[in-house]
């Protein structure tokens, strides 16, 4: 496209040049004709005199003058004679003198204050003696010596006027000469200039002539370029008119579409190459576009067309195609590529792609499905096991049930691990961000290992030191599995050994973890593999360490996902230190907070008589649950499914539903939105979920069915003790709180239970402010307009911590307010004060 | 036909070859090898008059000259070629092939601004030629040519 445009610019240029050298030869010939005009009048002047012979006509008088002194001696010699002669002779004089005075060609003579004065002085002697003269002969013979005198006076001054003449009139000669050369000179150069132009305009037009040779040169060599471009290109090129008719086409072409070179030039393109099913809409596009010059399809850039081979067949092509202006009009020059290998490919690739996705899918709902059915299973053995300890056993059982438990767990941490590989590896993982207190975690943490540690003969300890932050963000349950697994590493590899885990600070903001062992070691060339899955460098005989392999693949995804790296120093036989650092903000909360939550876990709740209605389709899992909540005495009822979980749910209040998941005929979760959507004794009860698997997106579906909470299986007495905590703490009030509390266990979520609770007690101090200020309002009779705004708005503050109770009882107030009922306003807000009263803090 | 009666005096002149002793010398003399002619003023104001409106190097101003032309003067008298004399009064003399002579151009003038010339004036004849109608008439020979206070014409062979 831009040689096109070069191409116009170049003419647009040529024309322009061809201009100016029109102008500058007009200006040229201007210029000469009027020099030569001013050659040929300089010519004429000198053709011409202006003068005749001034010197002679000068020096004449002097002869004229001494001629007629001469006559008036003869005369005075000889009286007798004719004066006429004397009259002739000053006749003579008198006119030559007139000239003298009055002719044009004497100008500069007449200067000359002497010539002129001397000429004075002889015109008035002169037209003193014409009467005489004019008189008659005697008057002149009378005077005739007198005559003589005064002519001899007049003698020198006649000559003055002759040399002064010839003085003024000496440098004519010089001058006109010197004119003359001049002109000579001037004519010389315009001659010269002429050659000189001529001559260039011949340098020019060879100059010209030898571009323009050159210009052809290139162009035929340009053309011929473009011609074997053309005929080697690998796509189809055809060339058409504005017709549509074929007037190039290459071999490309040929192969591509199959028509013969002859057979292609002169026919239509629509006639050629287009589908029939598409030949009605290529003709009416031809059609508009040499109607309205629009264009869609020239110059857009590939397309995907199909077209039709010489055969019949169609075939996929991408096609680029593009216009020029020629002298004969527009020309598109099209591309045509076939692409039927590429369309092939790529469907086959997609496909292939959709099949590996679907296989990867299919592998993580196996991997889901197959964690929960084993889960299940390992949840009735683990749940078992717990209960069977606490029955009165003999040391051969007691010893016997160790090794079911050890083994039972391992099972589950195989396949937890399994689980999480899968969720870390799909992306599914969202890392939490709750404060922590790190020291105490991992001290916790090493003290629970320190067992397993003396097991081996090893000895565990923790080390740490003054600059830790008191808490951090992070993700708890995250954070204690990458320690479990590499502590229980270190503690596999070793034996009689030293295992110390030391916690500093790398920097402002990074945690260093080291684990430290004095184990067997790791070789070099092992140090990248082991981090990778499943593997493990246990082929050796000492087969103490047992495993999947799949721990330090976690941890490292772990590690990673947290923003942290992990790293190991070892060699062969002389130890290992695994370390990895976490990048860990502070937590803004005080100390105080912390403690208080250390605070309330140490109080012990009793959760005796409170009424459990446990919703379980499986048996086993049945079995273990109930004698768990038994061991807190909780008062359970048990139904099979999930409809015989809302009917009871109908006839009965309890004080928490635990509420399966996956069961047959109804499900967990539309068993829960019947109880709540209910108008009996258990539409506000907790309903805790159980399930072996919850995403998060599980729970928000679990939440919007209504539940309170999620109990992961296989459920322990920890968290189970935990989530009866959660809702069964204290009296029925707290409990109702609690209950009807989705909102504030949501806040919970949300905020964090430290965070949450501190946005309690603020709504609790503004509550209770409101409701001084309420009764203020009305002992001074403040208008209804400002009590009613402010019980809106404080309820709006129960309503963000879940006093629902608290809520309705502010806006019963409001109410009254606007429908200016004043006598209901007293006893509403003492309804409402003795509703805050039972509140209790969470 | 005209010609002849223009030229009638001219005839009676030549009659009488021999000149009259009193010959004016403010008359024309025209001398030939075997004969002279005397034309008076008369004479030539009777013949064809050209008239100039020119002015002159020697004069002040614009001025009218009427004449005779020289060149049918002299074909008149059958002079068509050769070389004549101009002389004057103060007995400057200068001559000119009559081939040169053009029809209209010189005249003998016998009038300068309607009046006869007095020898003052440049008088009695005075050869000019239409000096201010062409750059020809402005040439150093030309001015020579134009003999004022003319009264002889020599024809020389």
């Amino acid at each position: 496209m831009r040689n096109i445009v070069g191409a116009l610019d170049q003419r647009i240029a040529q024309k322009r040049s061809l201009f100016l050298v029109i102008v500058f030869c007009i200006a040229g010939v201007f210029f000469l004709w009027l020099a030569i005009n001013q050659a040929r009048e300089d010519v004429e002047l000198l053709a011409t005199a202006s003068t005749d012979n001034v010197q002679w006509s000068a020096a004449q008088i002097e002869v004229e003058f001494l001629v007629f002194e001469n006559q008036i001696a003869d005369s005075l010699l000889s009286p007798e004679i004719d004066n006429q002669p004397l009259r002739r002779r000053f006749d003579i004089l008198y006119s030559r003198t007139r000239i003298l005075r009055a002719s044009p060609m004497f100008r500069e003579t007449r200067i000359d204050p002497e010539v002129s004065e001397s000429l004075a002085e002889v015109s008035a002697f002169l037209d003193r003696w014409v009467l005489v003269i004019d008189d008659g002969d005697e008057a002149i013979e009378d005077r005739l010596e007198q005559l003589k005198q005064e002519a001899s006076d007049l003698h020198p001054l006649v000559r003055n006027i002759s040399l002064g003449t010839i003085e003024a009139f000496a440098g004519r000669g010089d001058t006109t000469r010197e004119h003359a050369t001049n002109m000579l000179v001037q004519l010389g150069s315009l001659v010269s200039f002429m050659l000189f132009t001529l001559i260039s305009i011949v340098a020019i037009l060879i100059y010209m002539m030898e571009r323009m040779r050159r210009k052809n040169s290139e162009i035929s060599r340009t053309h011929n370029q473009l011609q074997a471009i053309i005929a080697t290109s690998l796509d189809g090129i055809l060339v058409a008119d504005r017709s549509g008719k074929v007037i190039d086409y290459n071999g490309a072409a040929t192969r591509i579409f199959g028509y013969s070179r002859e057979r292609a030039i002169g026919s239509s393109i629509g006639e050629l190459i287009v589908p029939e099913n598409m030949i009605e809409a290529h003709h009416k596009g031809m059609e508009r576009y040499r109607k309205t010059g629009e264009k869609k399809v020239v110059g857009a850039g590939p397309l995907k067309l199909e077209a039709r081979r010489k055969d019949g067949s169609i075939f996929p092509t991408e096609a680029t195609i593009s216009s020029y202006i020629s002298d004969e009009g527009e020309i598109f020059v099209s591309f045509f590529r076939d692409i039927t290998n590429q369309e092939l490919a790529k469907k086959e690739l997609v496909e292939a792609r959709d099949k590996a996705l679907a296989g990867e899918k299919a592998k993580e709902e196996l991997i889901l499905v197959m964690s929960h059915e084993m889960r299940t299973p390992l949840n009735g053995v683990l749940g078992s096991l717990e209960v069977l300890a606490d029955t009165k056993l003999s040391a051969k059982q007691k010893k016997l049930l160790e090794v079911v438990d050890t083994s039972a767990n391992l099972l589950l941490s195989h396949v937890n691990n399994v689980l999480e590989i899968s969720r870390v590896n799909s992306g599914r993982l969202k890392l939490d961000q709750a404060p922590l207190d790190i020291l105490t975690l991992t001290s916790e943490l090493v003290l629970g290992q320190q067992a397993r540690a003396e097991a081996r003969g090893n000895t565990l300890v923790f080390e740490s030191d003054d600059t830790m932050p008191p808490l951090v963000l992070g993700d708890r349950n995250r954070i204690s599995q990458i320690l479990l697994n590499l502590i229980e590493n270190a503690i596999k590899f070793t034996k009689d050994g030293s295992i110390r885990v030391v916690l500093s600070k790398a920097s402002d903001h990074e945690l260093k973890f080291e684990i430290k062992d004095t184990g067997v070691g790791i070789a070099k060339e092992d140090h990248v593999k082991i981090f990778s899955e499943f593997v493990t460098l246990d082929r050796s005989f000492m087969r103490e360490a047992e495993g999947t392999g799949l721990g330090l693949g976690i941890v490292h995804r772990l590690v990673s996902l947290m923003g942290g790296e992990l790293g190991v120093d070892s060699a062969l036989g002389k130890g290992s230190n695994f370390w990895f650092t976490l990048p860990l903000r502070s937590s803004s909360q005080s100390e105080a907070n912390s403690r208080a939550q250390l605070a309330l876990k140490a109080v012990e709740p009793n959760y005796a008589g409170a009424r459990v209605l446990l919703v379980e389709d499986n048996q086993i899992n049945r079995v273990v649950a109930n004698e768990m909540l038994k061991k807190f005495d909780c008062d359970v009822e048990e139904a099979h499914n999930g409809i015989m979980g809302v009917e009871l749910a109908e006839t009965r209040p309890y004080d928490l539903i635990l509420m399966d998941i996956s069961m047959p005929k109804m499900a967990g979760t539309t068993a829960s939105e019947k109880i709540r959507s209910s108008s009996g004794p258990n539409a506000k009860t907790p309903i805790v979920a159980l399930t072996a698997h919850a995403s998060d997106r599980d729970r928000e579906k679990f939440l919007s069915a209504g539940m309170n909470e999620v109990l992961l299986k296989p459920i322990s007495l920890l968290s189970l003790e935990k989530t009866l905590k959660n809702f069964l703490n204290g009296n029925t009030m707290g409990q109702k709180i609690m209950g009807e509390n989705c909102v504030y266990a949501e806040l919970c979520k949300t905020l964090g239970d430290e965070q949450a609770a501190v946005v309690f007690s603020k709504v609790q101090a503004e509550l209770q402010e409101g409701l001084d200020a309420l009764a203020q309002m009305m002992r001074e009779d403040a208008s209804n307009k400002n009590i009613a705004g402010l019980s809106h708005k404080i309820a709006g503050s129960a309503a963000v911590v879940g006093l629902n109770e608290m809520r309705e009882a502010l806006l019963e107030i409001e109410a009254a307010a606007k429908e200016k009922n004043r006598h209901a306003l007293g006893p509403l807000l003492a309804k409402a004060a003795s509703v805050f009263t039972s509140v209790e803090t969470p | 036909m005209l010609r002849f009666f223009q030229f009638f005096p001219l005839a009676l002149a030549l009659l009488f070859p021999i000149s009259f002793a009193a010959a004016d010398e403010l008359d024309l003399t025209i001398e030939r090898s075997d004969e002279t002619i005397v034309l008076t003023f008369d004479d030539l104001s009777a013949m064809d008059a050209i008239k100039y409106e020119t002015s002159t190097i020697w004069t002040e101003g614009d001025q009218t000259f009427t004449g005779v032309s020289l060149k049918a003067l002299l074909a008149s008298i059958g002079v068509e070629d050769g070389t004549i004399s101009l002389t004057a009064l103060d007995d400057y003399a200068f001559d000119i092939d009559v081939a040169t002579l053009e029809d209209d151009a010189p005249i003998v003038a016998y009038l300068n601004n309607g009046e006869p010339m007095s020898v003052r004036g440049w008088g009695p004849f005075w050869v000019v030629f239409p000096y201010d109608s062409d750059g020809r008439y402005q040439t150093e020979i030309v001015y020579s040519q134009s003999v004022w206070q003319m009264n002889r014409i020599v024809i020389l062979d």
